[in-house]
């Protein structure tokens, strides 16, 4: 798979996985160092260039989504992330990829549901 | 002086350096400017966003309080105010990452250690007054079905009753680790370790 079809299987997922009830957002997965570079890179491109929150990596044992979001409190993050899950999931198929390692991470709790600002925190989205 | 001019809130803060670059007294100044304009770097970061949540609840409480408190406690370290952001700076770092058994049984899903430990923090809301100072997991949280006690310590308002007040915490931090986790809790210990008295802020000193 090229990357950048593996960019645009990424970037399907955030989007699909960002418009679930319950996601206040996709965070960056990754390490500190990562973050710093992959923000560094953004800071020079255009928002709707920037390279997707979703990490994905093709390795030894196949290709491996990480993804990493926020929920609503209400919604639940078991919940949540079992649904994130399954958008994933189908978003692999449609892209023709088979036996993809999902990987969900809840990184942050919402309490504050009403917050006009919220920016879904990619905030450049 | 306004209401966020607490004494020494900034400098009693610890530097957490895994805010992803951001350091607690920057998101005191963010919070300063009303969250405006928006930092994408501090609201794109979920350590940051926990910090930013707890610390404005803590300064929600009364700047009063904090004020008595700086006044009182001639050492800063020593203050409740220093060991709760402590407290703060703990929940925004990542930690573990706690398996969460979904319907799938082989779909990978997760949740930090830090966003658990944020909501076990933002359940103070249920007992105005109370704070969380700090949480912690005993047993191993990545052990899928292995039981984990959680130990929270707590500042109580004075005149509450703390019986009443340490219930009905209990009760919302079991409900927020059944939303939001799978985790096996085998018992919520809460330690009240001091009571701080509650100003009106229109009061003034006494």
């Amino acid at each position: 798979m090229s990357e950048s079809t593996e960019q645009a299987v990424a970037a399907d997922i955030e989007a699909a996985v960002r418009a679930l009830p319950g996601v206040t957002g996709v965070f960056r997965s990754g390490g500190l160092l990562a973050k710093l570079v992959d923000a560094g890179a953004e800071a020079l491109v255009a928002a709707e260039q920037r390279a997707p929150f979703v990490r994905w990596e093709t390795g030894e044992t196949g290709p491996r989504a990480d993804v990493a979001i926020g929920v609503r409190a209400s919604a639940g993050a078991a919940e949540t992330s079992a649904r994130a899950h399954e958008v994933a999931t189908v978003i692999c198929r449609e892209h023709g990829i088979a036996g993809a390692d999902i990987r969900v991470t809840v990184v942050h709790i919402d309490e504050d549901a009403v917050r006009a600002t919220d920016p879904a925190p990619s905030a450049d989205s | 002086m306004n209401e966020y001019d607490s004494p020494d809130l900034r400098s009693l803060a610890t530097e957490p350096e895994d805010l992803d670059g951001h350091t607690i007294e920057e998101l005191f100044d963010y919070l300063d400017a009303g969250r405006e304009p928006v930092d994408p770097s501090i609201e794109g970061s979920a350590g940051c966003r926990i910090a930013l949540e707890a610390l404005t609840r803590l300064r929600e409480l009364t700047p009063g309080l904090l004020a008595a408190d700086a006044a009182e406690e001639p050492e800063p370290s020593e203050s409740w105010v220093q060991s709760i952001l402590s407290g703060i700076a703990l929940d925004a770092r990542s930690g573990r990452r706690i398996p969460v058994a979904g319907r799938v049984p082989e779909a990978d899903l997760g949740i930090t250690e830090g966003a658990v430990r944020g909501a076990i923090r933002a359940a103070e809301r249920v007992v105005p007054g109370i704070v969380v100072g700090k949480c912690r997991f005993d047993g191993d949280v990545t052990v899928p079905g292995a039981p984990v006690r959680v130990r929270v310590e707590v500042s109580a308002p004075y005149g509450v009753p703390i019986p009443d007040a340490v219930h009905r915490l209990r009760a919302e931090i079991e409900r927020r680790l059944r939303t939001h986790t799978t985790l096996n809790v085998s018992g919520i210990d809460i330690e009240v370790r001091d009571v701080h008295e509650v100003r009106n802020p229109k009061e003034g000193d006494r």
